[in-house]
């Protein structure tokens, strides 16, 4: 197929076979690649109630159908399986060169089932595979780890996928690690790879792809970027990537501040992404062929942190150990992102965590004894670093923490049921996983979005920034209704998710970045259509792009509902629904979020079951999935 | 471009004047595009293996390094062939300008290296000869991969988004190194060197675009021009 590797590769850990078996043209037209070719096969491959940590789960490695072209950003792997962390999908993707060279070596996914019995990494050069020992490689941290596998395959241009010393020690919340800082760390998959005892994947392809039309496809890219370069947003992506979000934010009165206490932050301008440009940033840096540079290389100046530098950091993990957890020290909210990242870990989790612990101290629901004597006053830097360490190796008070903040409210929250109740209440998270850097009261189509998301709490599901726009033409236009453009309306807000998430879908299955193609949107369903014709030669239209977004959505919400999942999960904690915005949240103060009214608006908008939240048979009829 | 140019088959310029591929590691992001790039343009597939510029990447420390041939007066690589499958491109091709005879894009441009594949026999002299390293031998077939600038509009010079590769005459390039360095050691604020200067040296690219049009004239522009810092806004 164009624009296809043209091979899965099945890996057998159990009994060390591996496979190559042939991509089905037919299913690639139906759920491209990446995240839908992914969830199809965990459909079909992996038994509803399949724990997490078994052997019977299958670790899924997806490469997109833009992957390894010049698309700017076409960059993006997904990891997918049974989640260790939530009980339901496992999902995380992320960006890079891993994606790029599994393509380039011929393959689009990579199934890896069974446990192996002592550690192994998984080598693939071109057609060669092979499982290495790796024993000497287990307890090494991310950087190590990749920097060892290249020393030892005698090649710095390797791609490597790793997992760190979290992952081994069972922290539920561990992530699988390319380019030493680019994780794929939502939901567990970390986890679930060194419960196989593989290490990690190495990887390096000399071979290419063809095209169907490499003039056509050229000239749409070149369009592309033009489209690109003159985006409004394109120069403070360019000097901060997502990191500007602080200050933005922080101007709404949506922040997660003290654990979603306040909407703004008095220390927003010393931790703010203009800040840590100034100070820190080095150079830019991107992804594979990307044209927006929105990485950062940084050097850390601070005698306290001797030779730390790094890649990035996203918004997520810079407001997470700053904003969340109340600390304004910037060079050490570094050196905390720079350690989750070498032990391989979730930062919003993480950082959830520790702000649930700091905020169960403040209204007395933990003592400092049950703590092992930590000081968790807001901001305190040596207890935040010291719960890392801890978290990791699962020690002390750590454990509690290594489950994510359910499971840590459920063994804390032991006791009377008014404690319990108090304690549950505020672990912020949705169906088992920890809720984003941002208070969805303030922006209320991620708040629904976050609701209904398919592999728990998360943003990047639908990424709905229409709400931003403030442009109410064009909401009327796009959703009925003018309160669509506007974060803090609600009306509307059920279209905006559905189709969000749709595009989310495409773009985690073309393997191409959400900055650009859902906050961006420089390609709506009809550019997309045209650029897979380009691509692939499909004679594909807008609406059949729409469908197969729509179709990733309803299987995933099947594939939930298989362990249980419907309307009554699709919620959040009670702060969001119930509790007004504190005082001192900007323009954002009072608000709530009015949850059920836009999931009412959301399931009718998807056609589904409003009582129930599920797909209806007449819905999964129209889009094939009634079988 | 140089007056000293007369076009077809009139005086060569001289070397300095030649044009050829310049880099920045400060301006590479490492993104590989130009490797992308120059496999699309001369093999018409997606991949890099078969790039004729290759990216030297160093993640723990963030080094970006792109390498590209240097087009040599005394190249080492032209010289260790056995076989004289590699020569150098001695006549001018049609100057750019000339609008009765336009440029032939298949015919590379002075002082390129250029490889006859019918003579090659892979024997991989040239990659060995190199010293930069910028020779390398294709995946599939096993024969030299030398770049041949695309005949004058190289692809990686046009995908590269930031301005890391430049195609343009030496001796502009020198110049404009010089007063950048000076400007750097200068104690202006507006040209600080070390850390922070990267970010602010950082063109945008509708700035760089119209630098690699007109390069000679404007190439001092975009170091001293980064006061406005752009502000983190809505989405």
């Amino acid at each position: 197929v164009n624009a296809y590797g043209g091979a899965v590769l099945r890996v057998n850990l159990t009994d060390r076979t591996i496979h190559q078996e042939p991509l089905d043209p037919d299913v690639v037209r139906l759920y491209l690649g990446g995240r839908g070719l992914n969830v199809l096969r965990l459909y079909h491959e992996v038994p509803p109630h399949t724990d997490g940590l078994s052997p019977d789960n299958e670790l899924l490695f997806g490469v997109g159908t833009l992957v390894g072209t010049l698309f700017p950003g076409g960059a993006r792997f997904n990891v997918t399986a049974m989640s260790p962390q939530t009980g339901i999908l496992g999902d995380s993707n992320a960006g890079g060169f891993f994606g790029p060279e599994l393509k380039f070596a011929g393959y689009d996914q990579l199934i890896l089932e069974g446990r192996a019995d002592e550690p192994v990494y998984l080598w693939i050069a071109d057609d060669q595979v092979e499982l290495r020992p790796a024993a000497h490689l287990w307890g090494r941290d991310v950087w190590e780890a990749t920097e060892a596998i290249r020393h030892e395959l005698g090649d710095s241009d390797v791609q490597v996928a790793t997992v760190g010393q979290a992952a081994e020690n069972g922290v539920r919340y561990a992530g699988v690690f390319a380019n030493l800082n680019r994780p794929a760390a939502r939901t567990g998959m970390g986890t679930v790879m060194a419960a196989k005892n593989l290490k990690a994947v190495a990887v390096r392809g000399t071979g290419a792809f063809p095209v169907a039309d490499m003039d056509r496809f050229m000239e749409l890219i070149h369009q592309l970027d033009e489209v690109i370069y003159s985006h409004r947003e394109y120069e403070p992506r360019m000097h901060m990537g997502t990191t500007r979000l602080v200050l933005a934010l922080n101007s709404l009165g949506c922040l997660p501040t003290r654990h979603f206490q306040q909407g703004t932050f008095e220390g927003a301008q010393a931790v703010s992404g203009e800040t840590l440009a100034e100070r820190f940033k080095v150079k830019g840096k991107a992804c594979f062929a990307c044209t927006i540079p929105c990485s950062r290389f940084l050097v850390v100046d601070d005698v306290r942190f001797p030779g730390l530098r790094m890649e990035g950091p996203e918004y997520e993990p810079l407001a997470g150990f700053t904003v969340r957890v109340g600390n304004d020290d910037l060079a050490l909210a570094l050196e905390a992102i720079d350690r989750a990242n070498r032990y391989g870990m979730d930062a919003i989790a993480l950082s959830e965590c520790i702000a649930f612990a700091m905020e169960c101290c403040q209204r007395g629901l933990l003592s400092r004894q049950e703590a092992d004597g930590l000081d968790l006053s807001w901001g305190d830097g040596e207890t935040i670093l010291t719960l890392i360490h801890k978290v990791a190796h699962r020690e002390g008070f750590g454990d509690l923490l290594a489950d994510g903040v359910k499971k840590a409210a459920e063994r804390l929250g032991q006791g009377p049921t008014e404690f319990a109740q108090s304690v549950e209440e505020i672990a912020m998270h949705g169906k088992g996983l920890e809720v984003f850097q941002a208070d969805p009261r303030g922006i209320k189509a991620y708040g629904l979005g976050n609701a209904v998301a398919s592999r728990g709490a998360d943003h990047l599901r639908s990424e709905p920034s229409f709400e931003f726009s403030e442009d109410a033409e064009e909401a009327v236009r796009r959703y009925g209704v003018p309160d669509a453009a506007f974060r803090l309306k609600h009306r509307g807000k059920g279209r905006v998710v559905k189709h969000y998430e749709e595009m989310a879908a495409i773009a985690d299955s073309l393997g191409v970045c959400k900055n650009t193609y859902n906050n961006m949107e420089v390609l709506d369903w009809e550019a997309t259509a045209e650029l897979l014709r380009a691509a692939t030669g499909w004679d594909m239209s807008g609406e059949e792009v729409q469908r197969i977004g729509e179709r990733i959505v309803n299987l995933e919400r099947l594939l939930i509902a298989g362990e249980g999942i419907t309307r009554r999960d699709d919620t959040l904690p009670k702060r969001f629904l119930e509790e007004p915005m504190p005082e001192g949240s900007g323009p954002s103060t009072g608000s709530v979020l009015e949850l059920e009214p836009m999931l009412d608006e959301y399931y009718c908008a998807r056609g589904w079951d409003v009582r129930t939240g599920l797909p209806t048979k007449q819905k999964l009829e129209e889009l094939g999935l009634d079988e | 471009m140089s007056t000293e140019r007369s076009g077809n088959g009139g005086d060569l310029p001289a070397p300095w004047a030649r044009e050829r591929l310049h880099v920045s590691a400060d301006l590479c992001t490492g993104c590989r595009a130009c490797e992308v790039a120059c496999v699309a343009q001369h093999e018409g597939v997606f991949g890099r293996a078969a790039a004729r510029i290759k990216v030297v990447k160093k993640e723990p420390i963030g080094l970006d390094y792109p390498t590209v041939c240097r087009l040599c007066v005394h190249p080492p690589c032209v010289e260790a062939c056995p076989v004289e499958a590699l020569g150098r491109q001695e006549t001018d091709r049609q100057h750019p300008a000339d609008k009765q005879h336009p440029p032939d894009c298949d015919s590379p441009p002075i002082g390129a290296v250029i490889l006859s594949e019918e003579k090659c026999i892979g024997c991989g002299a040239c990659v060995e000869a190199c010293p930069f390293g910028a020779a390398d031998l294709h995946p599939q077939t096993g024969l030299a991969l030398i770049c041949d600038l695309c005949g004058g509009d190289p692809a990686c010079v046009k995908r590269c988004a930031t301005g890391a590769i430049i195609y343009g005459e030496s001796g502009l390039q020198a110049r404009q190194r010089r007063e950048e360095r000076a400007m750097r050691a200068n104690a202006s604020p507006l040209a600080r060197p070390g850390r922070s200067g990267a970010a602010q040296r950082m063109p945008s690219i509708r700035r760089m675009q119209s630098i690699r049009m007109d390069f000679g004239a404007r190439g001092l522009e975009w170091p001293v021009n980064r006061d406005e810092r752009p502000r983190g806004g809505a989405g």
